[in-house]
């Protein structure tokens, strides 16, 4: 993972969807974005057009599993949450992130 | 999971779009809802919605994550590659009819093999059973059954095997019932059943010591023997059966599934226990070294078969240094190189057809060659049509691998589609071929469309697939250019690959022309031959000394009584016996005495009675034949062939010579009374050494009996087992037939092969031909206006033949020669796999090229010929 820039791009959003389905339980699509957009205080604003492909690619990947369920408000969506193997999956992009994270900084910091 | 979801989502996917909507419009409706909420115009949120959401994007993301893509074009082009079959019915047709010819007969041939070669034979563990053989080192033969003599020395010796056994066949007389019936028997070693793993019904298998001689006769029945003679009664067990006179003990019937039928003449139907008296088991007695059996063993669980073979190939050392005399040659004392070893059962029972269903699976591979070398033709006529779509589409951006997808796709439909019919062609073709072949070839366990012939049908549909489909692909992949397609376009004569495929064809096809042009030549060389006999109105039965009723009498004796009854029939000109109708056992060797040139191996040696050579009518050149008076106790003589004499006494008469048989159970110094004229052996046309002893002097108990009556006169089967029967009542006779039919019978397998060859020759050649009159009708047509024009300004229709033509014809006449060449290899290669193939005639070889080229330049005149009918003005207009 990570080896060139579209994967690592891709890994990134899965590791906010993941993250988000881990704390947040079942979600649906548009649940996700809008906890994102709110946790990073409006710094990551994540498009419809890349959430959706990235949660059905996972859906196949046996990351998160799906299902259809009614809203609060009585509509019908797709509700998310995520699988064991998920989480195998989350922790490893985690340690992945921060590695990566904790070595631009050092660059910042140093170089 | 993954691959296998994304595979069966392509089967679903109006649902999944229907869902990849639903959820898209959920998100789109809660933006718009929270854009609201936050005050936003509702126009003005819904256009935010519309860019955030990006429906053509996700949905596109989500098919990709969804469906596997490539396959999903997969089958469009499949699709598209269909609609374009259906627009050209008529050449669609042909092209999945020669390819499913070629697949049909392949699966039939391939069952067959399969089914006698492959398929484990139907007993518990059978890859732990195995075949003991001798064979000589010096002799070069192998494969040979050991003698009783042996076999007991492999049990008693050290070994790993689990248990050993052994069984020969015989012809019995089942008499008690309501009328004497023939069944085929296996007399068996006892615990020979117990060592295939065999299970009874009914009662039990034979124990330990019911071989040993004045035992009670036991007799274990076949399901199939007990439910056709004896109503499956279960009270059968306990009960007697007469057997060639003898009552037998019914002890047991065998599990229905069981069945023996290996390389036997026909299936065993009872199994009775061998006598192992000394006769058989003494080195000393008459008949050891001839009456071979043949011997199995089970391996101990874990044994490896190489292991075991070490230990019998030490036991045969033994032997050999134990017994000099019997494994050494006699005259010089030179080691024969005697051995013994192990090989699989399944092997050694299958092996004897193995030769001919090769070459018959070589030939149909060749008949596939050619069909798929067709079908690439015809994929490439259409792709030629089809190049301005595809110039467009390359200009268009399309890629070559998109192209070769397309070609690849089509490919694989005529594939599958060839396939499905080729199997159903075979399962029609199956009972007719088997028909066909001498049943020596055809396993007895029924070939069948099991699992791993389909398997192998798929996997030969899939390389005939990417054979055919990639040429054309790979044709094309290489015009890459628009402008280079025009240019292929006009010039008509770069069609290199195409002719380089028909020579291909045409020398495939001339390789199976002359090697079943060769089969039918070699039946009629041995059929115009002389024979050195007559066989017209000669009766044949064969008889086997009864073990009850020759008391005091030799089988000799026996014999020349039955004559003399049978002599006495009105209409019987004369009679004998022998211990074969034709030319005899082979391999036997004889020295002169005196002569320096070592031991010589007789292509026959019979044992006869004295009218043998009046019977057949035999010439008799030289001397005497026998007479009553050549008994044991007097000289023993011996008659020659004319060959022997022409070898050993040039210019002299050999009579009063002496001459020695043996080493072996032969063994024996006879003075030479009489020379003969030369016998055609079996599916031999060469003259070679042939010797003849008395019957009297020789004993021999299986014996046929021949019976030649007067010309026009009849002599009835019936009348022939009265005169016997009033010698010894219950005298067991089997078999009566012609003699005719007998020498007829043996041309059997080489025309059943040649028929199946011609068969296939035929196909090649039809092939051929069809793809030699497309590719002149392509490129008649491709040249029309050209050749119109040349016309008009007065070229002569030879000059057009040849502008046509030519081209095709060089290359079909060099795919014919190095055909040719092929051929008279293959045929060589013939000669020593199939007896009866002569070598190969100069006229066999010229009669199946002109034939052939005869066929290709009509193939190639009738297109052209149509053109030229053309009136050049009206094709010139058309400009």
């Amino acid at each position: 993972m990570g080896e060139n820039k579209k994967d690592q791009l891709q890994g990134t959003l899965d590791l906010l969807v993941l993250r988000t389905l881990s704390t947040g339980g079942k979600m649906h699509g548009y649940a996700i974005t809008e906890r994102v957009v709110q946790i990073s205080r409006d710094v990551l604003k994540i498009e419809a057009g890349s959430l959706y492909p990235a949660l059905h690619r996972m859906d196949e990947a046996g990351w998160v599993k799906s299902e259809w369920d009614v809203t609060e408000n009585k509509r019908k969506a797709r509700f998310y949450s995520i699988t064991a193997a998920g989480r195998k999956r989350l922790a490893a992009e985690e340690a992945h992130w921060q590695k990566v994270a904790g070595a631009v900084m050092r660059v910042l910091r140093h170089a | 999971m993954s691959l296998i979801g994304r595979f069966v989502n392509l089967w679903r996917r109006s649902s999944l779009e229907r869902e990849f909507d639903d959820e898209l419009q959920f998100h789109f409706d809660m933006r718009v809802d929270a854009n609201q909420r936050a005050g936003i115009p509702r126009a003005d949120a819904e256009a935010e919605a519309r860019r955030h959401v990006a429906r053509l994007r996700a949905r596109e993301g989500m098919r990709d994550a969804r469906i596997i893509l490539w396959l999903d074009e997969l089958a469009r082009d499949l699709r598209h590659g269909a609609r374009r079959f259906a627009n050209d019915p008529g050449t669609t047709a042909l092209a999945i009819i020669t390819l499913s010819l070629g697949i049909g007969a392949n699966t039939v041939i391939f069952s067959l093999l399969h089914a006698a070669l492959f398929r484990p034979l139907p007993f518990p563990d059978p890859d732990r059973l195995v075949s003991l053989f001798d064979g000589s080192r010096i002799q070069a033969t192998s494969g040979v059954p050991p003698t009783v003599p042996e076999w007991i020395d492999v049990r008693d010796g050290r070994h790993r095997f689990e248990g050993l056994s052994f069984y020969d066949t015989r012809d019995v007389q089942l008499t008690g019932g309501t009328e004497p019936a023939r069944a085929f028997a296996a007399r068996a070693e006892a615990s020979f059943l117990s060592v295939l793993g065999a299970r009874t019904q009914l009662g039990r298998l034979f124990v330990a010591g019911e071989n040993d001689p004045g035992r009670d006769r036991v007799v274990v029945l076949t399901d199939g023997l007990w439910h056709r003679t004896f109503g499956a009664d279960p009270k059968v067990i306990g009960s007697t059966i007469r057997l060639n006179g003898a009552g037998y003990n019914v002890v047991g019937v065998l599990a229905a599934d069981f069945a023996f039928d290996y390389q036997v003449p026909e299936p065993i139907e009872l199994f009775i226990p061998f006598t192992m008296s000394t006769t058989y088991t003494s080195r000393d007695a008459d008949f050891t070294s001839i009456r071979r059996v043949s011997a199995i063993a089970r391996l101990q669980p874990g044994v490896r078969i190489e292991d075991a073979d070490h230990d019998v190939k030490a036991i045969g050392e033994t032997i050999a240094k134990a017994h000099p005399e019997l494994y050494r040659r006699g005259t010089d004392g030179q080691d024969i190189g005697f051995y013994m070893g192990i090989e699989p059962l399944q092997s050694a029972l299958t092996g004897r057809g193995r030769p001919v269903l090769l070459l018959l699976f070589g030939a149909v591979t060749l008949v596939l060659m050619v069909a798929c070398v067709n079908t690439a033709q015809f994929l490439m006529a259409r792709a030629i049509e089809r190049r301005p779509e595809v110039a467009i589409r390359m200009a268009l951006g399309a890629g070559r691998a998109r192209l070769l997808r397309q070609f690849l796709a089509e490919a694989l439909l005529l594939g599958g589609v060839s396939a499905v019919a080729g199997v159903l062609q075979a399962t029609w073709l199956m009972p007719a071929m088997i028909a066909t072949l001498p049943s020596r070839m055809t396993p007895r366990s029924t070939p069948q469309l099991d699992l791993p012939v389909l398997a192998f049908t798929a996997i030969l549909a899939l390389i005939a697939a990417l054979l055919f489909g990639l040429l054309p692909a790979w044709q094309f992949s290489r015009a890459t250019a628009l402008r280079r397609m025009e240019q292929y376009a006009i010039g008509g004569g770069r069609s290199r690959p195409r002719q380089a495929l028909i020579a291909f064809e045409v020398g495939v096809s001339i390789v199976l022309l002359v090697v079943a042009g060769l089969l039918f030549q070699s039946i009629s060389e041995l059929q115009q031959s002389p024979a050195g006999y007559s066989s017209d109105d000669v009766t044949l039965l064969r008889i086997r000394a009864s073990s009850t009723g020759a008391a005091g009498m030799t089988t000799g004796d026996l014999y020349a009584r039955y004559l003399d009854r049978i002599a006495q029939i009105p209409g019987v000109a004369s009679a004998a016996v022998a211990d074969g109708p034709l030319a005899g056992a082979g391999g036997i060797e004889f020295t002169i005495p005196g002569r320096q040139n070592g031991p010589q191996q007789l292509t026959s040696y019979r044992i006869v009675s004295p009218g043998y050579f009046s019977t057949l009518q035999i010439p008799v050149l030289d001397g005497r034949v026998f007479s009553a008076e050549d008994t044991i106790g007097h000289t023993p003589v011996a008659i020659i062939n004319e060959e022997l004499a022409r070898r050993y006494w040039p210019g002299e008469s050999p009579i009063g010579r002496t001459i020695r048989t043996g080493p072996g159970p032969r063994l024996a110094t006879m003075t030479i009374i009489g020379v003969v004229g030369n016998v055609r052996p079996v599916l031999l046309a060469a003259s070679s050494p042939q010797l003849y002893v008395s019957s009297l002097q020789q004993s021999e108990p299986s014996i046929v009996m021949l019976v030649r009556k007067s010309p026009g006169a009849t002599v009835s089967a019936d009348a022939i087992k009265q005169a016997v029967w009033s010698v010894v009542p219950e005298q067991p006779l089997f078999d009566i037939r012609t003699m005719n039919d007998l020498v007829d019978r043996q041309f059997a397998e080489p025309r059943a092969v040649g028929r199946l060859l011609a068969a296939f020759a035929t196909l090649g050649l039809a092939m051929s031909t069809m793809g030699i009159y497309m590719i002149v009708t392509y490129l008649t047509s491709r040249r029309s206006k050209e050749v119109a024009l040349r016309r008009a300004v007065g070229a002569q229709p030879g000059d057009v033949l040849s502008l046509l033509a030519g081209q095709t014809l060089r290359w079909s006449i060099g795919g014919l020669a190095i055909g040719i060449i092929a051929a008279i290899a293959a045929s060589r290669a013939l000669r020593s796999t199939l007896i009866g193939v002569m070598a190969l005639e100069p006229q066999t070889v010229i009669a199946m090229s002109a034939f052939y080229l005869i066929v290709i330049v009509v193939a190639m005149a009738v297109p052209i010929l149509r053109a030229m009918r053309l009136d050049p003005a009206v094709v010139l207009r058309a400009e």
